[in-house]
């Protein structure tokens, strides 16, 4: 049952993330790092609780500024 | 189409639905919102089914509102006199009957269709400007205004109009004063040998909504303010709703008018608000109006009251003039728009910049139209090395995966050295440094909400036309191209009555433009959702913001090309 639930939530953060992406015109390879923020979320999901992996994307979003570095960036 | 991209659409208007809904809020409102000043205490009280159908019975009687010449004809045969005065901005009738305002018309803003000017008060035989001293109500009982002769009064300057109740050494009088050029319209209260001692002031005949409602969406909203913060309320599913608190201004706002009662009595304003819903017919349980009362209840022990009355459209550049903080009632952030992070703060700013922005453009070219075609390019030139970065890496990128995805099938078992193998490759091809990121397209956004929003509430936008679109007869409404009324009464759910061309146009760019982009054949259905997305979606939206949309798209996927094109070219 949790997995099942895990996986649409993760298919409604990767749309979710494309509706807005889209609809802001943010255009694809605006990110700094990789994995993108886009992926990134996704992954997060897949491996943290809820809780943390909301908390993690946000601080990938925050990070990822023209002042960052950028670069190479996993799910650790 | 796959099952399981339906059933994430499904859930993400579910959950929009539960973000939007009166749980959530509730939720929120309780839980964040901080305990600053003596907050209003709100009494609800749930409908029931019983209530829709007395609320719809009075609705109905409701519906023969009198208009101001029948008033005029009985008060003829009651021999009661109205006073009729007019100064450059509107026209007020001030009945003998309980000295009430019984109409206030606008002379700069006309009904759509009717073309005439439009009328602020709905339930005209109550009228606004009550008053009750001690609970008693004064507003059946007759007043003097010892006119002689004409009661057709052109204002110049200012003028006091009093009105008189004397009966067994009771003294009641209410004096009105109004300018030449003002939307003010002042009130002072003396009494003299009258028991009771709080004083209710009221505006019971509520206000119009002037437009054709757009979206069948409630406009309506009270606001009060203290001085320093401003709240808003809207009503949901309650039968009634009774707030107190104290308070500098009270007021209620339609789509683009505001009615307000202003206390000059300081420190023992204490408001009253109460609104009701109700029903559209005995079937249908769409709520087609909502009625408020607004009130201000004073204990102190004085006999002189003063009070004014705002009146008038809500044109950031007049409300302003007043200094009372009328201004914050024109873009409220309410339910939803708090979660992010003090919105009620900062958004209205951004929204007046953006209204500033475009009155100013309109001032010179004289075409709002053409105004939104230069915000779209300033805005454009704004982001260019942004999206120029991006659209030059997205490329590079494109070429780096292969290589990558050769690594991680290499070392699938040894993710250390998986990890270091990618970094290498990053550090030598590197990821443009000239890369935006994603937080600066976040923050993008509010700008995006701030010009939807002032297309929506700015009065100066109301019936603007444009030469660029020329069958467009209101930007700030949605587009229509051909009417679908005649065919189809109800309209298509969610897409509405209307076919628009803006938004077709908008959907064909985007369909173009996720051809162009998305390669992963998990995400192959968004190439075909997004748009129908889209289409739907911008159907009822305001067509100058579809305006933009339509431009902004347009040139992002002309840059997308030329860049390309330009990179091919390089091999």
């Amino acid at each position: 049952m949790a997995e099942k639930n895990k996986k649409i939530i993760k298919i409604i953060i990767k749309n979710t993330v494309r509706i807005i992406k889209n609809l802001f015109l943010i255009p694809d390879g605006t990110c700094r790092y990789n994995p993108t923020c886009t992926e990134y979320a996704v992954e997060a999901i897949e491996k943290y609780s809820l809780f943390k992996a909301i908390i993690k994307i946000i601080w990938r979003i925050l990070r990822c500024n023209p002042f960052s570095k950028g670069g190479y960036d996993p799910n650790k | 189409m796959n099952k399981n991209t339906i059933i994430a659409l499904l859930l993400i208007m579910i959950t929009v639905s539960f973000f939007g809904s009166e749980t959530y809020q509730k939720f929120y409102t309780e839980k964040i919102k901080k305990n600053e000043y003596k907050k209003p205490e709100i009494k609800k009280e749930k409908r029931t089914k019983k209530d829709n159908e007395q609320n719809y019975s009075e609705y109905k009687n409701d519906k023969e509102i009198k208009g101001t010449e029948e008033i005029k004809k009985e008060d003829d045969e009651k021999k009661v006199d109205t006073i009729w005065l007019e100064n450059k901005k509107m026209t007020i009738g001030i009945t003998e009957m309980g000295g009430k305002i019984v109409s206030v018309k606008m002379k700069e803003y006309q009904n759509e269709d009717t073309k005439e000017n439009i009328e602020i008060i709905r339930k005209q035989e109550k009228g606004g400007a009550q008053l009750y001293i001690g609970g008693i109500s004064y507003n059946e009982k007759l007043f003097d205004d010892g006119i002689d002769g004409d009661r057709k009064i052109k204002v110049k300057n200012k003028e006091d109009i009093k009105l008189k109740y004397e009966k067994d050494g009771e003294i009641v009088e209410k004096i009105f004063t109004i300018e030449e050029d003002s939307y003010k319209i002042g009130l002072e209260i003396k009494s003299e040998n009258i028991k009771g001692k709080s004083v209710n002031v009221g505006w019971e005949g509520g206000i119009v909504e002037s437009e054709k409602q757009d979206n069948r969406q409630e406009q309506r909203v009270v606001h009060y303010y203290n001085g320093k913060n401003i709240e808003h309320l809207k009503f949901k599913n309650k039968k009634q709703e009774e707030t107190t608190g104290f308070y500098k201004w009270i007021g209620i706002t339609s789509k683009y008018f505001l009615v307000s009662i202003v206390s000059e009595n300081i420190n023992d304003a204490d408001m009253g608000i109460s609104g009701y819903k109700i029903p559209g017919n005995e079937k249908e349980k769409k709520v087609v109006e909502i009625d408020y009362d607004i009130s201000f209840k004073t204990v102190a022990e004085e006999n002189y009251k003063k009070y004014w009355f705002y009146v008038g459209p809500t044109k950031f550049e007049e409300l302003k003039k007043y200094n009372e903080g009328f201004e914050k009632v024109l873009f409220p952030v309410m339910g939803f728009g708090k979660i992010f992070f003090w919105s009620e703060k900062w958004f209205p700013w951004i929204a007046e910049f953006v209204l500033w922005l475009l009155l100013m453009l309109k001032s010179i070219v004289k075409d709002y139209g053409v105004a939104i075609l230069i915000i779209t390019i300033i805005s454009r030139i704004v982001t260019y090395p942004m999206t120029q970065s991006s659209v030059k890496s997205m490329n590079k990128m494109k070429e780096i995966q292969p290589k990558v995805n050769k690594i991680r099938s290499k070392y699938k078992n040894n993710p250390q050295k998986m990890n270091e193998e990618i970094m290498k490759i990053y550090r030598k091809e590197g990821v443009n440094p000239l890369n935006p990121g994603c937080l600066p397209m976040f923050l993008q956004m509010p700008i995006f909400i701030a010009l939807f929003v002032v297309l929506r509430k700015a009065i100066e936008l109301r019936g603007a036309e444009t030469i660029l679109l020329p069958w467009i007869k209101d930007l700030s409404k949605p587009e229509v191209l051909i009417s679908l009324k005649s065919i189809i009464p109800g309209g298509i759910p969610i897409y509405g009555s209307q076919i628009a061309l803006l938004p077709i146009i908008n959907a064909m760019l985007m369909f173009i433009q996720n051809k162009m982009t998305i390669k992963d054949p998990n995400q192959k259905a968004m190439i075909y959702i997004m748009p129908v997305f889209i289409l739907f979606i911008f159907n009822n939206f305001p067509s100058g913001l579809v305006l933009y949309w339509t431009l902004s798209s347009a040139i992002q996927l002309f840059q997308q090309y030329i860049t390309g094109k330009k990179q091919e070219i390089k091999k």
